[in-house]
């Protein structure tokens, strides 16, 4: 017995599930012209080694330097918050303060508390570390700047390969064979389970309204300015990324949900036992998975690699289409471009964890439950079920702007006049909140500055002998 | 020629005929898949066993990505390793007296579970080294008819090419077509004979039957990835009635827990009363 379903789902379900790019020459390759460029024969096996290098380079570095420099900034923005100064000491603003905390913390002794179970305390860190590495292949960099375009889970993909990672902070939490530890496990249980559920249906509703998984076409939907971006497409959508955001915060176990960790209670909860590199790769981890969590709500939400205006999503569209064949130094640039602009979006989104993080007192593990079974769990469901609905009788646009329809001509919009006020409302709506946020904070940083003078004259820790720095 | 020699054969066979990675990759990710679950048994440490089932059931899932099956992968690490996984090792913590629990069977589960083993080894061994079955799990390499294998050939509808189906057909097989491409098959001089005929008719038959999920079937794109748009449709379409007594199944379990987890008054005592009477206000607080 065939269910009948509507029109608009049955043209989605019969679509090959490959990824909508905006065609052109289908059989371009950015990476053969590339190398064409270079003079370098195009086989695959320089393509391997090709892969390697980029996964050498690019990959390992990102996903080192990531902890770096997100370390750096916490610090400089839990100073700034508490007005203090921060690190200041190595390198220009205290830069190389983390490089100076990871060499410490490689000659420090790897010490195992005697009760403990070796085995599993010595590959705990690993088995944390290790997925939120995976995780980072799913993200789309660029329109062309992907790790594999054609992996039609995405988002699923990161979900699923960052709950392992929670085995690693559980498994490290019991080995250490604590009470402090073990309880901190405990939580960190806790709170994973529960907070998956609202996480999940947030991205399922996000993914309603695309209808695919896959974070590349997603980014590619998102091409056409602010009011394509997802998170405008309907107003749960909108609530789904504030949803997406808290249960984040939680499954990262960033405060306020720090449970597992809080040092007021627990010393230092999971990871009290650990010293030296396997301490760092469970440092390493957490501050990895923030960014892979803001880049799969960039993604999904924010419009990816987009700009605001749509710019690179048209120019990327224009290079490609050429008459001429494909311009491949404008797709070069336009990609970079792009992978700028995610990664920008990304710190943002980190930024704010970060404020949230040292704003925000930390509530007791019976609250943190109960924001999530009573009050995210039945708000998700009621967005899901609100999106589902929405889709039924006002379904946006789900195509791929340049190549299917102009997102700035009211003409190509015929037929879809309520997807296109409700996109155009919500932006205007998202981006007066964006402006009050904004203007508060710069009249209280204004304002602040001018009534109560923090920091402007040298601290007595300045002025100790023989330190000749400001 | 022994069926060791057999399967040895055709596992050289597909070998030679594959990329040489993905067969590196599945026998890493076989190797591991069986250490682990070799580990599961061996170990009295409970926490060390799931600690060992995580890396079986993570090679499990490098082996459904090998076959192109990520979603089933991503569900085996959310379903296995993200939820139940989490929850034996929570459970173990909230349960155990001594610091390591460790799990001591005795001589009677030994040999129980030893005897569920054997049965389940022994009925894999008979299904995998009947001659037809064994044909069929190398359809692609061998089952093929000639005219089917050259660059993808199209014969009434009926298409052979390399990916994760590797028969794909744009319509129900009728019984006639499928008479017609077997006579086909039969005239082709260049096919393997033998079982490899039952074989083919057996892929026929499978082929009607698994596509009937979908409402059209598209030819596959080698460069397209796994059809998630199809596997939505299917569940939510034709397979509507299994998943949503699935879906029954699961809110009763999740009421038999809130009813569990509900507090509730020991029967019978003066105290039991005393409680009973506070548990009733929290319970009226709590729904309220």
């Amino acid at each position: 017995m065939a269910f009948p379903l509507p029109a608009h789902l049955t043209a989605l379900a019969v679509t090959p599930a490959g990824v909508a790019v905006p065609t052109g020459d289908p059989s371009f390759s950015l990476r053969a012209w590339l190398f064409g460029q270079l003079g370098l024969p195009y086989t695959p096996l320089t393509d391997l080694a090709a892969s390697l290098l980029v996964i050498g380079t690019f990959f390992i570095g990102l996903a080192g330097m990531v902890p770096v420099l997100g370390i750096w900034a916490e610090r400089k923005v839990s100073a700034r918050i508490q007005s203090r100064r921060g690190p200041n000491r190595v390198g220009p603003a205290g830069l190389l303060q983390s490089i100076a905390d990871g060499i410490k913390l490689l000659t420090k002794e790897d010490l195992a508390p005697a009760a403990a179970d070796r085995l599993l305390f010595r590959i705990a860190p690993y088995i944390a570390f290790a997925p939120v590495f995976a995780a980072f292949v799913a993200l789309p960099f660029g329109p062309q700047a992907t790790f594999e375009p054609r992996l039609a889970v995405g988002a699923f993909y990161v979900l699923a390969v960052l709950s392992v990672e929670a085995i690693g902070v559980i498994l490290a939490g019991w080995a250490s064979n604590n009470k402090w530890s073990v309880y901190g496990a405990m939580r960190e249980a806790c709170q994973i389970v529960s907070y998956e559920i609202p996480l999940g249906l947030s991205i399922v509703t996000a993914v309603l309204c695309a209808g695919t998984l896959n974070l590349v076409e997603l980014s590619h939907q998102q091409a056409g300015g602010l009011h394509t971006w997802l998170v405008f497409r309907n107003p749960f959508v909108l609530v789904a990324f504030g949803v997406f955001f808290v249960a984040s915060l939680a499954s990262n176990k960033r405060a306020p949900f720090d449970l597992p960790e809080s040092e007021s209670e627990l010393v230092a909860g999971y990871h009290t036992e650990y010293s030296g590199l396997r301490f760092g790769f469970l440092f390493f981890a957490e501050y990895a998975a923030m960014f892979v969590v803001g880049g799969v709500q960039t993604a999904l939400f924010l419009g990816g690699w987009n700009d605001p205006f749509g710019g690179i999503g048209y120019l990327h569209h224009r290079f490609l289409t050429d008459p001429a064949g494909p311009n491949g130094w404008g797709l070069l640039a336009v990609n970079l471009l792009g992978t700028a602009v995610f990664v920008v979006k990304c710190a943002a989104l980190i930024g704010l964890q970060m404020w949230v993080r040292w704003t925000l007192p930390r509530p007791r593990i019976d609250q943190v439950l109960y924001a999530c079974v009573k009050v995210l769990l039945p708000l998700s469901c009621g967005l899901l079920l609100g999106a589902a609905v929405w889709q039924l009788f006002l379904p946006g646009r789900a195509d791929v702007p340049w190549r299917d329809y102009h997102p700035y001509d009211r003409a190509s919009w015929a037929g879809e006049t309520g997807a296109l006020v409700t996109q155009l409302g919500l932006t205007a709506a998202g981006l007066g909140v964006a402006g009050l946020v904004a203007g508060w904070v710069g009249y209280a940083y204004a304002s602040g500055g001018r009534t109560k003078p923090r920091l402007s004259e040298a601290a007595p820790i300045d002025v100790q002998p023989g330190l000749t720095t400001a | 020629m022994t069926p060791a020699v057999a399967i040895l054969g055709r596992g050289a066979v597909a070998a030679a005929q594959s990329p040489p990675a993905e067969v590196v990759l599945f026998y890493a990710f076989a190797g591991l898949t069986a250490a682990s679950a070799l580990a599961v048994v061996l170990s009295r440490n409970v926490l060390r066993m799931s600690v060992a089932l995580m890396f079986a059931l993570g090679g499990v899932a490098g082996l459904f990505v090998l076959l192109q099956a990520e979603f089933l992968a991503a569900v085996q690490l959310v379903v296995y390793v993200g939820g139940t996984l989490i929850l034996i090792v929570f459970g173990v913590m909230l349960t155990s007296k001594s610091p390591f629990s460790r799990l001591d069977p005795t001589g009677g589960e030994v040999a129980l579970a030893g005897g569920l083993a054997a049965v389940l080894l022994a009925t894999l061994a008979v299904a995998l080294l009947r001659p037809d079955q064994r044909a069929s799990a190398a359809l692609a390499a061998a089952a093929a008819p000639a005219f089917l294998r050259d660059g993808g050939d199209v014969a009434d509808g009926v298409r052979y090419e390399p990916g994760p189906q590797r028969l794909t057909t744009d319509r129900r097989l009728v019984p006639e077509a499928k008479a017609q491409l077997l006579a086909r098959a039969a005239s082709d001089g260049r096919r393997p004979a033998g079982p490899d005929r039952r074989a083919f008719a057996a892929a026929l038959d499978g082929l009607s039957v698994a596509s009937r999920g979908l409402p059209v079937k598209q030819p596959m794109d080698p460069n397209a990835a796994y059809p998630m748009a199809g596997l939505g449709v299917a569940l939510l379409g034709d397979y509507l009635l299994p998943f949503e007594l699935a879906s029954v199944l699961l809110l009763a379990v999740m009421i038999g827990a809130a009813f569990l987890a509900k507090a509730r008054p020991k029967d019978g005592t003066a105290a039991g009363k005393t409680s009973a009477a506070a548990s009733d206000t929290l319970r009226a607080r709590q729904w309220s």
